[in-house]
């Protein structure tokens, strides 16, 4: 149906770069292992292990879990000295700084590359996994290797947020790897998934870098300039607010926790990455902001004037509460067209209607971002919702949404095929299951403390799930042929779903 | 959508929970404010931002707290995290040893961005972590002792001490808080006046709505 994937538009749209980092080449200049150091050093006895050879040590005597939790424990232990020993050898390097030589200068970077490599491994045991389909920990490694290899090359400190925009890249790949024939699945393999996702770290890391490393203030003032010029009420209640915190998140992020399907969101904003603008990969922080740092200024601004209401009802001092916490955005349909009008510099007048006036007005809506609101789509969401793990107090009615964990799914049910159905419901199963278990964990994460279960049984999602599962099973009623494993897999979730209430 | 905190109170207090990455200062803030705990949470990107209200001394008290990504990096926005906080709570995770040994640093960050004021709270989380336990409480007392400062161990997992915490801070932040208007009324009542900075406490804070929609 469609000629090019995603992750083939997305490259065309960043077009060709001045230079290609290889994959290949970077590994072996820049080696994850830093034991080649050992003997360098003596200085301060460092020794460094990569988390990413085997552990060999430690778990022999203890049973699995507690031997999983050392090992975790050691790393953060390491992580934790290194640091103090890193800082301890900046002040000594700050009061004598004539009396550098070459090699200590040296031997900062690598300190400062093992302790990003670390903070990095601690960051990806807390990343949401958005495809329960693939080996996670091979997955975590191929992002910690890729960011790691820009970071080095780049000198470029990792910050915490780099990780979720590379995890969501790779997930684009993994995406369209799935969708293509299973042969060239094989085919391609680790290595085309490490290139390209270097190729797209070294274009869209770049562009966004002004956004970890300043403190926003000047984006800040200009966004709140355009709302000044577009709702100038919205612009009132805003003024004074620290709002370079709410926009922070977004836009480091590149809105990954602001959209329920992100991968669709990004396929409107790459076309917005200009190439020949200030964004090689240089640390030096240039003051003209990219093309696509304005492209997520005007999506901010959009943002902010879609939830007009509720910025002009909410009061004041709730107001910051509020956008820091506003759940992700469920419907692209409304915020793109704004989006694209306030790039443009036109009046969205039109598409923005009196709080009473709901009919939307989409004539301007990309084409692929109608499906989403079809029934089936709606169902997922309402599946994904599954409060895997989260405790709730049952007379909390204040549910704060944060970004569910099957919010990238949804991209594959715009189109489900058999097989993908099939996936999906069972992973759902796998989490309602999961969930019905009192003393459940997830054994497969060894970044996860052990001993730490959590459960929630809530009537009003149990009552949502049955709604959502009656959608879903209304649909398959209309196909006219349903597989024998699709059948069973839905047998299974209502079974899961009767044990929940 | 966003929820709505629509209510009354008496004063609103701004307090930071600081400490080094993954102690569970996320956490900390979902099971007070929200009874939740999750097990996944992801790392915090900049500032996370929830409120609650409780009751002390007779009057509500909105807490306003702020929980920061642990990452030194982040102090770009240092000012703004810290501007008006009455309160810290400094968490350690009780089974890493280094997170506690952090606690100094930490310390030093609150010296040189907070207000002179602010009351700290050391807190040692994952309490339940009993059998992994690295900081020995008699240690934690001892340099709570030693800088003057509130201690307390809770576990935002099984929620134990997670309220006393929080409860304990601001009562004592509302208790400094009147002693000072009480003195600095006293003072004006005697001389000219000048409530000073001390007032910056209280700034802002003192604001009884109306009734809620």
């Amino acid at each position: 149906m469609i000629a090019q994937s995603r992750t083939q538009q997305w490259r065309q749209a960043f077009g060709d770069p001045a230079t290609t980092l290889s994959f290949a080449e970077l590994s072996q200049q820049y080696p994850i292992i830093p034991h080649e150091n050992e003997n360098n050093d003596k200085e301060e006895g460092i020794h460094v292990t990569s988390p990413l050879s085997p552990s060999s040590t430690s778990s022999s005597a203890l049973d699995p879990l507690t031997a999983m939790y050392m090992q975790d424990l050691q790393e953060q232990t390491n992580l934790q000295t290194r640091q103090w020993q890193y800082r301890q050898q900046q002040k000594r390097r700050n009061s004598s700084r004539r009396q550098q030589s070459q090699e200590d200068e040296s031997l900062t970077i690598t300190e400062q590359r093992a302790v990003s490599w670390q903070i990095l491994q601690k960051d990806l045991h807390r990343l949401p996994d958005p495809d329960t389909v693939c080996c996670l920990a091979h997955r975590k490694q191929l992002i910690a290797h890729v960011l790691f290899l820009w970071l080095c090359h780049t000198h470029t400190e990792y910050q915490q947020g780099m990780h979720e925009v590379v995890s969501f890249l790779l997930y684009a790949l993994e995406v369209d790897a799935t969708d293509k024939s299973p042969s060239t699945t094989t085919t391609s393999g680790d290595s085309y998934f490490a290139q390209t996702l270097l190729d797209f770290v070294a274009v869209l890391l770049p562009a966004i870098l002004p956004a970890y490393e300043s403190s926003l203030q000047p984006m800040t003032a200009r966004m709140l300039q355009q709302i000044q010029h577009y709702h100038p009420l919205v612009y009132q209640r805003l003024q004074g607010l620290p709002l370079q915190l709410v926009f922070c998140k977004w836009i480091r992020l590149l809105f990954a926790r602001e959209v329920t399907d992100v991968l669709a969101l990004w396929d409107v904003l790459f076309p917005y990455y200009a190439p020949s603008s200030t964004t090689t990969t240089t640390t030096t922080t240039t003051t003209t902001t990219s093309s696509l740092l304005t492209a997520c200024e005007a999506l901010c601004v959009a943002r902010l004037l879609l939830h007009r209401d509720w910025i002009l009802e909410t009061p004041q001092d709730d107001l910051l509460h509020w956008l820091m916490n506003v759940a992700p955005e469920e419907s692209l349909e409304l915020w793109i067209p704004v989006f694209s009008r306030i790039v443009q510099h036109a009046s969205v007048d039109d598409l923005l209607p009196s709080p009473t006036t709901t009919t939307v007005t989409n004539h301007n809506t990309t084409t692929n971002m109608s499906s989403w609101t079809d029934p089936l789509s709606h169902a997922f969401s309402q599946l994904a919702m599954t409060p895997a793990r989260v405790m709730h107090n049952p007379d909390d009615s204040n549910t704060h949404n944060t970004n569910n964990p099957f919010s990238a799914f949804k991209e594959r049910w715009v189109q489900p095929s058999e097989q993908l159905l099939t996936q999906k419901i069972h992973s759902v199963s796998q989490r309602l299951f999961a969930s019905t278990q009192l003393a459940e964990r997830d054994y497969s994460d060894p970044g996860m403390t052990p001993f730490r279960h959590t459960i929630r049984n809530e009537s009003s999602t149990a009552q949502q799930m049955q709604q959502a599962l009656n959608t879903v099973a209304a649909y398959l009623m209309e196909q006219p042929h349903v597989p024998l494993e699709v059948q069973q897999a839905m047998a299974e979730l209502q079974l899961i779903q009767q044990d929940l209430r | 959508m966003g929820s709505r905190v629509d209510e009354e109170y008496d004063y609103l207090f701004k307090i930071v929970l600081i400490g080094d990455s993954g102690v569970g200062k996320s956490n900390l803030l979902s099971r007070f404010t929200r009874n939740e705990f999750n097990l996944e949470s992801k790392s915090t990107i900049g500032v996370e931002f929830a409120t609650k209200s409780i009751q002390a001394e007779g009057k509500t008290i909105k807490a306003q707290i702020w929980d920061t990504a642990g990452q030194e990096r982040y102090r770009a926005i240092t000012s703004a995290y810290y501007r008006g906080a009455v309160g810290a709570l400094l968490v350690y995770d009780i089974s890493k040893h280094p997170t506690f040994e952090n606690v100094e640093r930490w310390l030093k960050e609150l010296r040189d961005h907070a207000e002179a004021n602010i009351v700290v709270m050391l807190v040692g989380n994952k309490s339940d972590l009993r059998h992994l336990r690295a900081v020995e409480t008699d240690e934690a007392m001892a340099f709570s002792e030693q800088h003057n400062l509130a201690f307390i161990e809770t576990s935002a997992l099984d929620a134990s001490g997670v309220d006393t915490a929080f409860q304990r801070i601001l009562t004592e932040i509302y208790r400094l808080m009147s002693r000072r208007n009480m003195q600095a009324e006293e003072a004006a009542a005697g001389s000219s006046l000048s409530a000073g900075q001390t007032i910056s406490l209280s700034d802002g804070g003192k604001k009884k709505k109306g009734c809620c929609a």
